[in-house]
């Protein structure tokens, strides 16, 4: 079974579970939006006009505290978290699989990549990219290297279990006998059975960032001058008549409900995809 | 059966209503509410306060200074009845009020007086707040009030500086302290003061005092004070949670919304506070003083005012000092945005962009580019001076810290330029250091003529003094000033409503409207003889009558 077959089969299978596909037709949306920012945003986010206005004609959702568009703040916003969340989930994942593979299969390796692994397991995530993001100065590429530095661990314990009971199915014992090598029978054999697990892990991790992300930002600890949501929230509870007046439900609810759909859409592609991968994929493929 | 309950009520009812109107008045507790999370300004004793003008207010409530401030910042007499000066402007005699007891009774005298100043000099590094003690020689007492305090060289601003602002201690208690910042407790706040601190909640950032019933100027007008963070004062505020708070720059927009409600006054005042581009004048390229002006050109500060305080602030004295003072030097040159101008600057210094990047290089090849250090208060400031920077071609990445950190780095001197602001800007002194806290210039000519009009009593000569000290800043632009942010407090009518803005600030120029006379009544300033207010009866009254009658109408109905 090649890669390309398997996520064809994946797919069919996919497209039974609704809630999968609401999933991916929300986060098509703000996939759609994050592209094409510059065409669909009607102002510059950083142009700044008369500060707090109330939604008219010229501001859809008015301005913030510096007289800039809110709309145009929220749709560039969704480039930051989701440019963040894929790029991480995706390194993390090639980092996480390929470090996997490697541990599962060659045993020793294993040994010790897992010991990493664990130090890194036992710290608690959040608080310690709390406390790294204190300290370092504030940018989209330091927050990324943090959310990388502390992604990969789980995907690779998850990657080499898979692969531990991979490795010792017959085909993989036959095509060894027929002298394939260890890194034929990982690319040919092996990875094409984690890719399933690997898609659910780069999703679920996906929406992880895209939570963190926004919460580093509301404490003020990302890139104050960034457009994402976060810092939208961020500046917006910093308002001093943010909850007398109605500014909250077209500055803050806004943001809010950017961060909850993302994550919302995230997490049903991911409970789509574990449907598959737990036993009902593999029940079909035996 | 029923008579005996009916009985038994009215007797229950009368007693609510005869005790309720006599004994139960109701405490008159008024609550300050400050923006979270900066509501713990240290433990309130004069050595551990933090050095800020909150934390001096706070202090101040507990102990008091042979003289004060009224609202029209004119020293009036307190602890000092009156005084005198001798002719070379070195020996001053100050007369104490009689009877005036510490917290815990005991009697206050010149032993006290003299005591404070002998203690206060020795421990110069605990007084974190107050710098100018050097003046301070020795201090005699003459008889049980009459002490007299000689300074070793003259100090134009003593009455107001020094007597308005050292906080008397009693002898008793602080004679054994060796480590000033260390003793804390119920001890370390008993002092002459208006109110006696009940409690202290670091963590919450809570205050809270007792009226001091026997206070020699009459006893405050309030029960209780509470200071508390909360997270959103005009929400707080118009809930109920807190009575009185203030707002200033951009969030003084709040204060529209209360304008128009009766139930509630509002108060502007200035802020005597002014937010400022430090450079660090040591460290190149901003030690150029040509650069630093191309910087300023750069920056516009209009716009600034109009986007991020929303027309809340004025466009600040390159000098520093605010314009709503005795010493402001007008016509100082402001560095209004001008592109080009900063351009040719940066250009005829060779930081050109030779690579077309939009950035600027070094003569050397390298990147433009430094970090702007910022508190998160002032990001949106930080954030429009990166833009506007920009379009000079200069590279800024914004970074945000608190205000500790940012204090300390900028005491190492490690950085290249910060966002800072600081209050005090109605009096000289602040001059000290044109860009505190940071401390990185250096000029002579402003250090001798700052200690010179230290010296000079004569007012008009020490105020050409001052312009020049001006001049020197608004020059050599060691801080490149934004903008003075207007201020006002926004309180609850009923609860309190003699909130004022001391001209000029509290003690040294604190901005605060916590002058302590607001919690005392003005007749009791001028004639110091302790009022009592008469008890208004209570709803208590009211629900016993309708009682009453209720119980008259059961009765009537049972004979009929």
């Amino acid at each position: 079974m090649s890669t390309m077959e398997g996520l064809n089969r994946f797919w069919t299978a996919y497209k039974e579970k609704r809630l999968g596909l609401i999933g991916l037709g929300i986060l098509l949306f703000f996939v759609t939006l994050a592209i094409f920012a510059p065409y669909i945003a009607p102002y510059d986010p950083h142009e700044m006009y008369k500060p707090v206005e109330h939604p008219n004609s010229d501001h859809l959702l008015g301005t913030n505290d510096i007289g800039q568009d809110i709309l145009s703040e929220l749709i560039y916003g969704s480039r930051v978290s989701l440019f963040i969340a894929f790029f991480v989930s995706v390194v993390s994942a090639i980092i996480g699989t390929s470090l996997g593979l490697l541990s599962g299969y060659f045993e020793r390796i294993g040994f010790f990549l897992m010991r990493i692994v664990d130090a890194f397991l036992a710290i608690p995530r959040l608080p310690l990219i709390i406390v790294i993001a204190a300290f370092m100065p504030p940018s989209i590429w330091n927050l990324i290297f943090i959310f990388v530095l502390l992604g990969w661990p789980i995907t690779t314990r998850i990657i080499r279990s898979e692969v531990l009971s991979l490795k010792n199915r017959p085909y993989v014992d036959a095509a060894r006998m027929l002298g394939a090598r260890d890194f034929y029978i990982l690319g040919r054999h092996i990875l094409p059975n984690v890719v399933p697990l690997i898609i659910v892990q780069l999703i679920m991790e996906a929406g992880y960032v895209v939570l963190a992300e926004s919460g580093l930002s509301f404490l003020g600890l990302g890139d104050p001058t960034a457009k994402s949501w976060g810092m939208i929230l961020h500046y917006s509870f910093e308002y001093p008549t943010i909850f007398i007046s109605d500014l909250w439900m077209w500055w803050m609810l806004p943001a809010g409900l950017c961060i909850t759909f993302t994550i919302l859409s995230l997490t049903f592609i991911g409970y789509a995809l574990e449907e598959l991968v737990n036993p009902r994929l593999k029940v079909v493929e035996l | 059966m029923k008579k005996i309950i009916a009985i038994f009520c009215l007797a229950i009812l009368l007693c609510c209503a005869f005790s309720g109107a006599a004994v139960v008045a109701e405490e008159k507790v008024v609550k300050v509410g400050v923006g979270a999370p900066s509501g713990d300004w240290g433990y309130p004793s004069p050595f551990g306060f933090y050095p800020r003008g909150p934390g001096y207010i706070r202090m101040s409530f507990g102990f008091d200074t042979l003289t004060w401030k009224d609202q029209n910042g004119v020293v009036i007499p307190w602890l000092a009845d009156s005084w005198e000066m001798s002719d070379d402007g070195k020996t001053w005699t100050f007369h104490l009020h009689e009877g005036v007891k510490w917290h815990d009774g005991e009697l206050f005298t010149a032993k006290d007086v003299k005591f404070t100043f002998d203690y206060t000099k020795k421990q110069k590094i605990a007084f974190k707040w107050f710098q100018s003690l050097d003046y301070i020689d020795h201090a005699d007492i003459v008889d049980d009030y009459t002490v007299v305090i000689y300074l070793t060289k003259p100090f134009a601003q003593f009455l107001a500086d020094i007597a308005g602002d050292v906080p008397i201690i009693p002898e008793h208690i602080w004679k054994d302290v060796s480590d000033p910042t260390k003793f804390t407790g119920y001890e370390a706040v008993i002092g002459t003061g208006p109110f006696k601190l009940v409690e202290y909640n670091k963590d919450l950032g809570c205050y809270e005092w007792e009226a001091n019933k026997e206070y020699f100027k009459g006893k405050p007008v309030i029960d209780k004070l509470i200071s508390m963070a909360v997270n959103d004062p005009a929400a707080a505020l118009t809930t109920g949670g807190i009575d009185e708070t203030s707002f200033w720059g951009q969030s003084a927009e709040a204060a529209s919304d209360f304008e128009n409600n009766p139930d509630f006054g509002v108060r502007w005042g200035p802020s005597y506070w002014v937010l400022q581009v430090i450079f660090n004048c040591e460290k190149y390229p901003t030690n150029i003083t040509a650069f630093r002006k191309a910087l300023a050109y750069g920056i516009d500060r209009k716009e600034i005012i109009e986007q991020v305080v929303h027309g809340y602030g004025i466009s600040a004295n390159t000098g520093i000092i605010h314009p709503d003072t005795e010493w402001y030097k007008p016509d100082l040159p402001g560095y209004e945005h001008n592109v080009t101008k900063s351009n040719e600057i940066f250009d005829s210094l060779n930081f050109t962009d030779t690579n077309s990047n939009g950035i600027r290089e070094y003569p050397t090849g390298e990147e433009l580019e430094f970090e702007l250090l910022t508190i998160g208060k002032y990001s949106r400031e930080a954030e429009l001076i990166k833009s506007q920077l920009k379009e000079v071609g200069i590279e800024i990445g914004v970074k945000v810290m608190d205000w500790s950190t940012m204090d300390a780095i900028l005491k190492e001197g490690n950085f290249f330029i910060a966002i800072n602001g600081h209050g005090g800007i109605s009096n000289p002194r602040i001059l000290k250091a044109p860009d505190w806290p940071a401390s990185t210039f250096h000029n002579d000519d402003y250090d001798s003529t700052f200690t010179a009009q230290e010296k000079t009593t004569i007012v008009t000569a020490r105020k050409e003094l001052v312009d020049h000290l001006q001049e020197i800043i608004a020059d050599d632009l060691p801080v490149y000033t934004l903008y003075h942010p207007k201020m006002c407090c926004v309180y609850r009518q009923e609860k309190l409503d003699t909130w004022f803005f001391t001209k000029g600030g509290v003690g040294i120029g604190i901005p605060i409207e916590m002058n302590k006379l607001v919690f005392i009544s003005e007749e009791a300033v001028s004639t110091p003889a302790p009022t009592s207010t008469p008890e208004q009866p209570g709803f208590e009254a009211v629900f016993a009558i309708v009682g009453l009658l209720a119980v008259a109408y059961l009765f009537l109905r049972r004979k009929k």
